[in-house]
């Protein structure tokens, strides 16, 4: 990164142009509109077609009234399930984010070795499906035949076995396995690294420890990505879905998401009317934590890169060792263990019984192989991921940098949209979505198509996306801008010739999130697809959910894994390649 | 940028994963030439095959399992006309929430609607379906007085007029009756002469069942609620303390009897999960003494015309194939459901094992006209009267 001047007192804002209403002006409004009718327009269908108590919410004649609502103040489980998800959320977020937060410190602040290489492997960790994480964990503690509680029943220490997968403590466990700490690190190290360096200098010329520099200076300037990240989980409250409807359906525990999800799709008659109703409350929720996340964005001082950028490392002294250690045994557990038991378990004729014969077969991938379903849902999955993963960085950058960067009108208004539309479970917004497609003359064509699902994975990670780049370009400062518009660059130039070669590490991130999360979009697209169009973690799911095929989920699984690290890895060393390090390395080699 | 080898080679690489996952259309048609004749029929049919073969495609809505269970058997009608068939479906409330908002707005895409027992129901009350008897064209699916099991069309709606069978099924017992064999011992097992004896209170605990109050396993129960009453329901549940499964959680179920937590499985959430664990020489075994309450055949495998399907040709064609002989034959050579085997008794007997053909040759034939009104109520009264009791007792399946 090249030099520049230091920092910046608030966030910045292009000043004011009095000519800029023309095209721009006018590309900007028509963006916002498709926007805000691709995220508005499912979520207002849904409320107002809450109000119809018809027998059919699809069909004509319409009944209008308060019926649904009432139906779904007073149904038990309501009230139930947001409750557990709160619970599963606090579980998965007191026992993640500690940790999450300490080991980005450790990876970014301190010396310990190979912390390039954790952090890669962290990356990994996100890049492994969740499914197939899910899948691992169930075959390693699902009670009796479970590998773990096999294995301590054959070595006659517990019997029965004392691990049990289908259980609340099951849950947070697969979800903590799952994204629930690698996302995380992934958001926050970056963050951490390029934090100014000046402060803690300053904290140990004061005289202060490590341990002490880390805590009342590192942690309290880090508080803001910190809270981003922490807004971002909240949100994920609401968006969990495979992991609790894997696991907890088994022993009927629904969070808030999974009764939605058992009300349209489980029911013999579905319950649109209070399924829509619980979603209202989300946005209800939802409503009260945008106003707190801006309040963060804006109150504080950012500016933690520039000219005098100077990260320095912290000694972590005989516990650089173990510390290490303790970090790989995280990361062994969170991808290698579950992948290997994985493929294990894909070449048993039947996973956990050690009496089947044959014990050992190639049966299951051979079938996996020839199912036609699986053949069209690899090729939907590479369109869907590959394409949600080059579009949806520049996409989302543009965004951010309009709401962050501009005084263009209705910025708020579409960051408000943008962060509401995260509030919206996916499996509702896809209805919401099918029922915009089925209704808008001009979509009907596309409804059935590959092209709905490309447009339904590459938004669906606008929320995360748009805000991260939010976030650095909060933190970013202006001064690389103003020096370009200096030199006489237009607003699009800059952007195009200064700002993303700045973002491209956040870029290669973002696609990176947008690649993996369009290879395992499951709720958001399950309404969606037809069987032609069906991707491959639609298949994973049904083979899960209908539960006889465990073997070939476990299958299709460790594929979506290979898919998305054979394709996403080479994709982000040719962009970290073409990009700005802002590292340690650079720091030291200086 | 610069290009390196072992770039090229990813790239290469994954373009040919791409070639490789392309869609290939359907295998180049076998079509039967239309000869010429002075026959009105043949002539309507080959133009009836004509027509479907350029419209090219057909698409089914079946149920959960239905590409597990059946797509072998769709293939056959592929590859015998060369029509791609394509198996949509899903549990049946997300096949008519879909279906129901297409047709909404006018967007008709499925032809022909395969699905179990509620999803038909459904299509049945939301008018979706077309009269089937019009569309069976073909004698040798109409004619039912030589090489049926069953001499008349097996209607699965109360009116007779939208759904037909398509197979038969010739259980065993009225019942899916499963066991762990190293649990339950031959002697303790024989003992066993009548659905009633699983009362005995030795049986206390042992037994595991699906999650009947929510629909699990409802032809098994409509049938033992018709011979035996809801005291049988009502003892089993209030003093035999079965353990039961989340709906349609058939791997636990199948799993547990084959540990021997379930020592004795009854109302499966599915067959395929049994029957695997049993292939691989797991303790499970299927009951195939039948009991002294006897067991009725039934049809199998519903049946329907969509209207106004996007291809009403290939819709038709297959609907009569279904019951040719070439359709029936390739259901007896490619289900997978356990025994379910063809209407026709004069086609190959394929796959199905001999003593499913030997129940259905039993003499006297006893159907289940699972249309008839009593059926319907029985149906629907069972699941009340569970759900009630599920919730008096405070069951929660899975728990």
């Amino acid at each position: 990164m090249g030099s520049a001047t230091a920092a910046i007192a608030s966030p910045l804002r292009v000043p004011r142009r009095r000519r800029a209403v023309g095209i721009r002006t006018f590309a900007l409004a028509a963006c916002l509109i498709a926007l805000s009718t691709y995220l508005v327009y499912p979520v207002l269908l849904l409320l107002v077609l809450s109000f119809n108590q018809g027998e059919n919410v699809l069909v004509p004649p319409f009944e209008w009234g308060l019926g649904n609502w009432q139906a779904a103040i007073a149904m038990p489980g309501l009230f139930t399930s947001l409750g557990n998800s709160l619970t599963i959320w606090s579980a998965v977020t007191v026992f993640s984010f500690p940790i999450a937060v300490a080991i980005a410190l450790v990876l970014a602040r301190t010396n310990i070795p190979f912390s390039r290489g954790l952090e890669f492997m962290f990356w990994l960790a996100f890049i492994f499906p969740s499914i197939a994480s899910t899948l691992g964990w169930i075959m390693l503690l699902a009670p009796d035949w479970g590998f773990f509680n096999f294995g301590l029943q054959q070595l006659g220490v517990a019997r029965p076995g004392p691990f049990n997968i289908y259980s609340v403590p099951g849950i947070v466990w697969a979800k903590l396995m799952g994204d629930g700490i690698a996302f995380k690190v992934m958001l926050l190290t970056p963050a951490f690294r390029n934090m100014d360096g000046a402060l803690e200098e300053a904290a140990r010329i004061a005289g202060q420890s490590s341990l002490k520099t880390m805590l009342r200076v590192t942690l309290p300037v880090m508080i803001s990505p910190i809270v981003l990240v922490l807004s971002l989980q909240l949100i994920k409250m609401f968006q969990g879905f495979e992991v609790e409807w894997v696991i907890g359906s088994r022993f009927n525990y629904f969070v808030y998401s999974t009764l939605i999800y058992q009300l349209i799709r489980r029911e013999e008659i579905p319950q649109f009317g209070p399924a829509i109703v619980l979603a209202s409350v989300t946005l209800i929720i939802i409503a009260l934590v945008i106003p707190f996340q801006q309040w963060i964005v804006r109150r504080r001082i950012y500016t933690t890169v520039d000219s005098a950028f100077r990260p320095g490392l912290l000694s972590l002294g005989r516990w650089r060792w173990p510390t290490f250690g303790a970090i790989a045994l995280l990361i062994f557990l969170l991808t290698a263990l579950p992948l290997f038991i994985l493929l294990v378990g894909s070449v048993m004729t039947r996973v956990g019984f050690f009496n089947a014969v044959p014990l050992w077969t190639l049966d299951h991938w051979r079938e996996v192989f020839v199912e036609k379903r699986f053949q069209s849902g690899l090729q939907t999955t590479l369109t869907l991921a590959i394409t949600a993963g080059l579009v949806s960085p520049i996409l989302f950058s543009l965004l951010a940098y309009v709401i962050v960067r501009t005084r263009q009108r209705g910025r708020a208004i579409l960051d408000s949209v943008i962060w509401a539309s995260a509030a919206m479970p996916g499996i509702l917004l896809g209805f919401g979505l099918l029922l915009m497609f089925l209704m808008t003359p001009g979509l009907r064509i596309l409804f059935g198509t590959t092209w709905v699902l490309l447009i339904v994975v590459t938004m669906s990670g606008v929320t995360t996306g748009t805000n991260v780049f939010k976030g650095v370009l909060v933190q970013l400062g202006a001064s690389l801008e103003e020096a370009g518009r200096v030199a006489g660059a237009g607003w699009l130039r800059t952007y195009f010739a200064i700002v993303i070669p700045v973002l491209m590490p956040t870029m290669v991130l973002v696609g990176m999130i947008n690649f993996v999360a369009a290879a395992g979009a499951t709720s958001s697209v399950v309404l969606l697809a037809s069987r032609d169009t069906a991707t491959l973690s639609l298949l994973a799911l049904e083979f899960t959910a209908s539960g006889g095929l465990l073997e070939e989920a476990s299958i299709i699984s460790v594929i979506i894994t290979l898919l998305t690290m054979g394709v996403s890895l080479p994709m982000r060393a040719l962009a970290l390649r073409l990009g700005v390090r802002h590292d340690v390395a650079i720091e030291r080699a200086r | 940028m610069r290009l390196n080898g072992r770039f090229i080679a990813i790239a290469a690489a994954f373009a040919v994963v791409l070639g490789a996952c392309a869609g290939n259309p359907p295998a180049a048609s076998p079509a039967p030439t239309a000869a010429k004749t002075d026959d009105p029929f043949t002539a309507e049919w080959n133009a009836l095959v004509a027509a479907a073969q350029k419209e090219g495609s057909l698409t089914i809505v079946g149920g959960p399992e239905g590409s597990q269970q059946d797509g072998q058997w769709y293939e056959a009608f592929q590859k015998q006309y060369g029509i791609k068939v394509t198996l949509g479906g899903g549990n049946a409330a997300e096949v008519r929430t879909r279906t129901l908002a297409e047709r909404a707005q006018g967007v008709y895409t499925i032809d022909v609607s395969a699905q179990g027992g509620t999803g038909t129901e459904g299509f049945v009350a939301a008018k979706v379906l077309d009269p089937l008897a019009p569309f069976i064209i073909n004698p040798e699916a109409k004619d039912r007085s030589k090489g049926w099991y069953v001499k008349e069309p097996i209607w699965s709606d109360p009116t007779r007029e939208f759904c037909q069978y398509t197979g038969l099924e010739a259980p065993s017992n009225p019942g899916e009756f499963y066991y762990n064999s190293q649990k339950v011992s031959q002697a303790e097992i024989d003992s066993v002469k009548s659905w009633k004896d699983l009362l005995d209170p030795k049986w206390k605990g042992r037994i595991v069942i699906g999650d009947i109050a929510s629909g699990e396993a409802a032809t098994d129960r409509t049938r033992l609620w018709l011979m035996l009453g809801k005291t049988w329901f009502e003892t089993l549940l209030r003093t035999g303390a079965p353990k039961i499964v989340t709906y349609g959680d058939e791997r636990t179920y199948a799993d547990g009897v084959a540990r021997g937590d379930y020592q004795i499985a009854l109302f499966p959430p599915g067959t395929a999960s049994l029957q695997k664990a049993i292939d691989s020489k797991l303790p499970v075994v299927r009951l195939e003494r039948t009991l002294a309450e006897g067991s009725p055949h039934n049809g199998a495998g519903r049946f329907c015309m969509m209207n106004k399907p996007p291809h009403p040709n290939a819709a038709k064609l297959f609907m009569n194939w279904v019951f040719m002989k070439d359709g029936q034959a390739a259901l007896n050579a490619f289900t997978n459901r356990e025994g379910r085997l063809a209407l026709r008794s004069d086609v190959p007997q394929g796959k199905i094992k001999d003593i499913v053909i030997q129940r259905a040759q039993k003499v006297p034939f006893l159907f289940e006209d699972t249309s008839r009104p009593e059926w319907i109520a029985a149906r629907a009264d069972s699941q009340t009267y569970l759900k009630s009791l599920f919730a008096e007792l405070k069951i929660v399946p899975g728990q």
